[in-house]
């Protein structure tokens, strides 16, 4: 054998590193490569949409000078145009309120389908990011491992700007994220149960327009039934053309569950946290007539019907659907002018007052950030009375302080919608503050989502499956309110 | 003697012009039916991406009618060029390309080297530490997950696309292991005794007698190692958080919102994502065609 | 005499030490690689089994604890037994219909190289956009599926809302991204000699008798790559379910299968240690049933090397 044709183990070892080299010197030129061809016009885009970062300061006179900069990195989950223009909004209100701050933000945004791996693993990995959005249920969570911290003290630290203890601010919304008297997070997307009604199928059907707020209110669960019964169509062999009325039962962040058994006089947790009460009546009863629209009445679609979004209401094929205000600004997006949509207050059950549930997502800042202050200075701006005025306005959250009730849902008034139930909501907010149980949410996605699924797939009726559960859930709630130290 | 026997019965069948006439109905009619199943079958394979289409060229609002539209009417190109403009397209094409083609060149090498140790050389501990390489994949990923990422953000790692790719030359996927290794034990051992009688090393032997009997498979893992770091979404997810980082991927998926999504600008971007492997895929089989052409289950 | 005997002896020895160097340096980068990035991690989750590990504060010892929880918790069950019925009727039939289209895509036929791209289609279609569709397809009313069913006059089940039909219908959903198995079933089909057909013509076999005597022989240990690979890829599905089911495992914890429960068990409930146990106890089965695979295959698998 020639020695120049041997391959030999040196020689293969030798291409082998040379590959990698030559790979890993590729890469790191990628990398550090701005001026790459394909990536130099995607860069600009990319940059607008997060804020100026501290490589691209000289272009941002505001702000000359370059050293002592900022950076601060700010999660949420809204990454789609819409949610992300409106988060860069804020951004720009925060950069015109303080001119001479040296914060950069930088948008960390994912898809709340990854959203909470992705913090989790990054926070894990003491790389988190300094403000970031949870929910609702998961303030409770990360305040007990000490990775958010309470907020009271900072805010005093504010002085004449201390905006929390302003007779302006609707306190009561912010104890929603308060703990043995302190406070953890501040509310971001407040929302709220209402009923959306699509007017254009009302008109057709000619049939009586829904209220339009709480005070003159007559319409009960059974009127909306009702109404309901004269706004669905159905092909001879059943399947549905349009349907009357949509069921939102998802135990998965919309409080309507909680507002439908409370309206209907019922409780859902005991004063001390630590049972559930919905197999009592008249839980049962509650739940029972929202699983007879889909079955008895076939008003609804079942869950199998509205699969893929055929009865959705922004589709115009739904008449009627209890869901939750925020939604409002959403259908100027997808709706726009498809059907006359709008929005009615949530109806009452007997001589019962109405409830509805109150509830958001939080703004929460990393106690291991390496910028304390300068995180919670975005973080409190971010929930307080000028960085909450783009969502207030868009309709997307409802106003957390008195002097921005007129200006809610300003930018779509001139679509001539109703605002009121939103607004007059507030009047009847059930006060209590179902996420401060901290196994409520491990119940629901456990044991009460499944029981609600039997109860619509007609397997169970809602008194067997609702008394099923309950001694398991009670065995959660025990272990949250021995945490919580109210039993 | 049953050979000789054998053969000449062929040979007689092969003269017999009924018998002949007979086999070719009976082999057109098996081809006809053929054909059916397999453009039947490959409607309902090729529906995804039809939908996918569709919905992208549908007017923003009008994505999900009831009953399904299958053509969009009007059909609307532009919807391709506003999610061009919408996203830093190009960009995470370049950052996903860089990935791509390191970690499937590390993978290919490193995990057909090991393969071929498993299957090939004898050395001691060589079934323990096959069992240790199969094994790992058996736990699910998902647990390993915060681990590998404490592990990563101290090597200092994170914000870089080197978790993404280092890896892959290390053996790559255990999973691309099993496949090489299955493979070469199907390759014929005479000929690589036989090299080796000649003094061939085993070097010689992988690069020159294995790797280039084993293109089918190493075809193979270049379209699988491609399509999982192209498809790859957690990893990207937790070590390219930066919207500038991002892959295309992870990108796509910031097109999805809570309560509202563009699913026409979604499905046009998902289409344009799809179709560089597509593009591949095609290319690659080719190299699954040769053989048995000539003498395969076809007939001749 | 003896002392040939005796050089070849210390050749032969000197010719397997240097064959077991080589093989070392082979699987060299992935040794590297299992200790840098696999063995670390594995070991620390196995530590976490006997831990209660909230992911945000240090971990804190638990004895057998996660032990109790799982013995007395009856969601085990159910995932165990959502995730065997999906195991045992997907693999099946995946590896089947895999192998017929393979074997139908790998004979003579007018642009084969189109349909196999069709056939391979739906594995690289991005999952956001599949799962969509796939609600689409199995929607009772309209969905193509039932369409179908009505008007060949067969009752048509209510898919992935009815607790019963769930589980078929994800299996229905996963047999139709066979591109990948088919693929490697393709690489196996090239792999087989050409010369071996043609011995078989020679000796008259028909076409039955050459796929029963030499394709599906020299097939076997690809269609065994196929099924270890299948069982341990469907004890873990989970992506699919995540979004059909929108994490939830619903209806009725139908679809709740193990990996979903366990992703629940850490990232929503902030009970790693007892995730992590859960892991551990699903690789315990997938290892018991890819050990049993393994020994079966010496009564079916043909090696050529084996000879």
């Amino acid at each position: 054998m020639k020695r120049s044709e041997q391959f030999t183990r040196r020689r293969f070892i030798g291409g082998v590193i040379l590959t990698t080299v030559t790979g890993v010197l590729t890469a790191s030129c990628a990398s550090s490569a701005p001026a790459t061809p394909s990536g130099a016009a995607a860069g600009n885009q990319a940059t607008s949409v997060t804020s100026p970062s501290p490589t691209s300061v000289p272009q941002a006179a505001a702000n000359p000078p370059t050293t002592g900069m900022v950076e601060l990195v700010e999660s949420s989950w809204a990454t789609d145009t819409y949610g992300m223009s409106r988060e860069q909004e804020r951004l720009d209100l925060f950069h015109k309120t303080y001119p001479n701050s040296k914060i950069t933000v930088k948008l960390r945004n994912v898809a709340s389908s990854g959203y909470r791996q992705q913090v989790l693993t990054q926070l894990a990995g003491g790389v988190g990011p300094d403000v970031f959005r949870l929910g609702w249920a998961d303030v409770f969570p990360f305040k007990e491992q000490g990775q958010i911290p309470a907020l009271d003290d900072k805010f005093k630290s504010l002085g004449k700007d201390d905006w929390l203890s302003n007779p302006d601010t609707k306190t009561d919304i912010f104890d929603g994220a308060r703990y043995a008297g302190k406070l953890y997070g501040l509310p971001m997307g407040g929302d709220m149960s209402n009923v959306e009604v699509n007017l254009t199928l009302f008109k057709e059907a000619g049939v009586k327009m829904p209220p339009t707020t709480y005070d003159e209110s007559n319409w009960s669960f059974d009127d909306m039934l009702e109404l309901a019964k004269s706004l669905t169509k159905r092909n001879p062999d059943g399947t549905p053309i349009q349907m009357g009325i949509g069921v939102d039962a998802g135990m998965n962040g919309s409080g309507n569950p909680v507002s439908l058994v409370e309206t209907w006089g019922g409780q859902t947790l005991s004063e001390d946290w630590s049972k559930f009460l919905w197999a009592q009546d008249p839980g049962p009863e509650a739940w029972q007539w929202n699983a007879d629209l889909v079955w008895k009445w076939k008003v609804a679609a079942s869950q199998a019907e509205a699969q893929g979004g055929a009865f959705s209401y922004n589709n115009g094929k739904l008449a009627i659907f209890p869901h939750y205000v925020s939604q409002l600004s959403y259908h100027t997006q997808d709706v726009k002018d498809k059907f006359d949509w709008d929005q009615a207050p949530w109806p009452k059950q007997g001589n019962n007052p109405v409830k509805v549930m109150f509830w958001y997502s939080a703004w929460v800042m990393n106690a291991k950030s390496k910028h304390p202050d300068e995180a919670f200075q975005l973080l409190q701006f971010l929930a307080g009375p000028i960085g909450t005025i783009p969502g207030v306005e868009l309709g997307w959250e409802l106003p957390l302080f008195k002097s921005l009730d007129s200006r809610y849902n300003s930018r779509i008034a001139a679509l001539n919608k109703n605002i009121k139930p939103a607004i007059d909501g507030f009047n009847h907010r059930i006060t209590r503050h179902y996420y401060h149980q901290p196994r409520w949410q491990e119940a629901s996605t456990k044991y009460i989502g499944p029981a609600l699924d039997d109860i619509f797939a007609r397997k169970k009726t809602a008194a067997e499956a609702l008394r099923e559960i309950t001694p398991k859930v009670n065995a959660l709630l025990e272990e949250g309110a021995k945490l919580m130290g109210t039993i | 003697m049953g050979e000789a026997v054998s053969a000449r019965t062929a040979a007689t069948a092969r003269v017999t012009p009924g018998l002949t006439d007979l086999t070719h109905g009976v082999r057109t009619l098996g081809k006809g039916i053929l054909y059916f199943c397999l453009i039947a079958f490959g409607l309902t394979f090729i529906l995804p991406y039809f939908w996918m289409v569709s919905t992208s060229l549908k007017q923003t609002g009008y994505e999900f009618q009831y009953p399904p539209v299958w053509i969009p009417n009007p059909v609307v190109w532009r919807n391709y060029v506003d999610t061009w403009n919408l996203l830093p397209f190009a960009l995470w094409f370049w950052n996903t390309i860089v990935i791509v083609v390191l970690s499937m060149a590390g993978a290919i090498l490193t995990a057909s080297m090991a393969g071929f140790g498993f299957a090939r050389l004898r050395f001691p501990g060589r079934g323990l530490l096959f069992t240790l390489c199969l094994s790992t994949m058996m736990l699910p990923s998902i647990v390993t997950l915060i681990p590998k990422f404490i592990l990563f953000t101290a090597l200092g790692w994170v914000n870089t696309n080197l978790p993404l790719w280092v890896p892959s030359w290390f053996g790559g996927d255990a999973f691309f292991i099993f496949l090489c290794r299955q493979f070469f034990l199907g390759i014929p051992r005479e000929l690589d005794e036989a090299a080796r009688i000649d003094g061939a090393s085993s070097w010689r032997i992988y690069a020159q007698i294995v790797l280039p009997l084993s293109r089918p498979v190493l075809a193979t893992m270049a379209v699988f190692a491609f399509q999982g770091s192209w498809n790859d979404f957690l990893g990207p997810l937790i070590y390219l958080p930066d919207r500038e980082k991002m892959t295309l991927a992870v990108g796509l998926n910031t097109m999805l919102g809570m309560y509202q999504t563009n699913w026409n600008y979604l499905m046009a971007a998902s289409t344009l994502m799809t179709l560089p492997i597509v593009v591949l895929f095609f290319l690659a089989q080719r190299h699954f065609v040769r053989g048995i052409a000539t003498t395969g289950l076809a007939g001749r | 005499m003896s002392s040939i005997a005796a050089v070849s002896v210390r050749r032969r020895a000197g010719l397997a030490r240097r064959e077991a160097v080589d093989g070392f340096l082979f699987i060299a980068p992935w040794l590297l690689g299992f200790v840098l990035w696999v063995a670390g991690p594995m070991l620390f989750s196995l530590i976490l089994i006997f831990m209660n590990w909230s992911l945000l504060t240090p971990p804190s010892f638990a004895g057998l604890e996660n032990f109790r929880t799982l013995l007395s918790d009856e969601l085990i069950p159910v995932s165990l037994y959502n995730t065997a019925y999906y195991t045992f009727i997907f693999v099946p039939l995946h590896v089947l219909l895999a192998l017929l289209a393979a074997l139908a895509l790998n004979l003579r036929i007018r642009a084969v190289g189109v349909f196999r791209t069709v056939y391979y289609l739906p594995s690289i279609t991005p999952t956001v956009a599949s799962a969509m569709l796939w609600l689409w397809v199995f929607n009772p009313d309209f969905g193509l599926v039932n369409l179908l069913l009505r008007r060949l006059q067969i009752p048509s089940p209510q898919w992935f809302v009815d607790p019963v039909w769930a589980k078929p219908a994800l299996i229905i959903m996963g047999l139709w991204s066979l591109g990948s198995a088919m693929v490697i079933f393709l690489a196996g089909l090239q792999n087989i000699p050409t010369e071996l057909y043609e011995a078989a013509s020679i000796d008259g076999a028909g076409t039955w008798a050459r796929f029963w005597n030499v394709t599906l022989p020299l097939l076997s240990p690809v269609i065994f790559f196929n099924l270890v690979v299948g069982i341990i890829g469907s004890f873990q599905v989970f992506t699919t379910v995540f979004i059909v089911s929108n994490g939830q495992g619903g209806p009725s914890n139908a679809t709740l299968f193990l990996v979903l429960y366990l992703y629940q068990n850490g990232f929503v409930f902030f009970k790693m240690g007892y995730a992590s146990l859960i892991a551990w106890m699903l690789f315990a089965i997938v290892l018991i049933f890819t050990g049993i695979q393994f020994l079966v295959a010496r009564k079916w698998v043909h090696y050529e090397g084996g000879l």
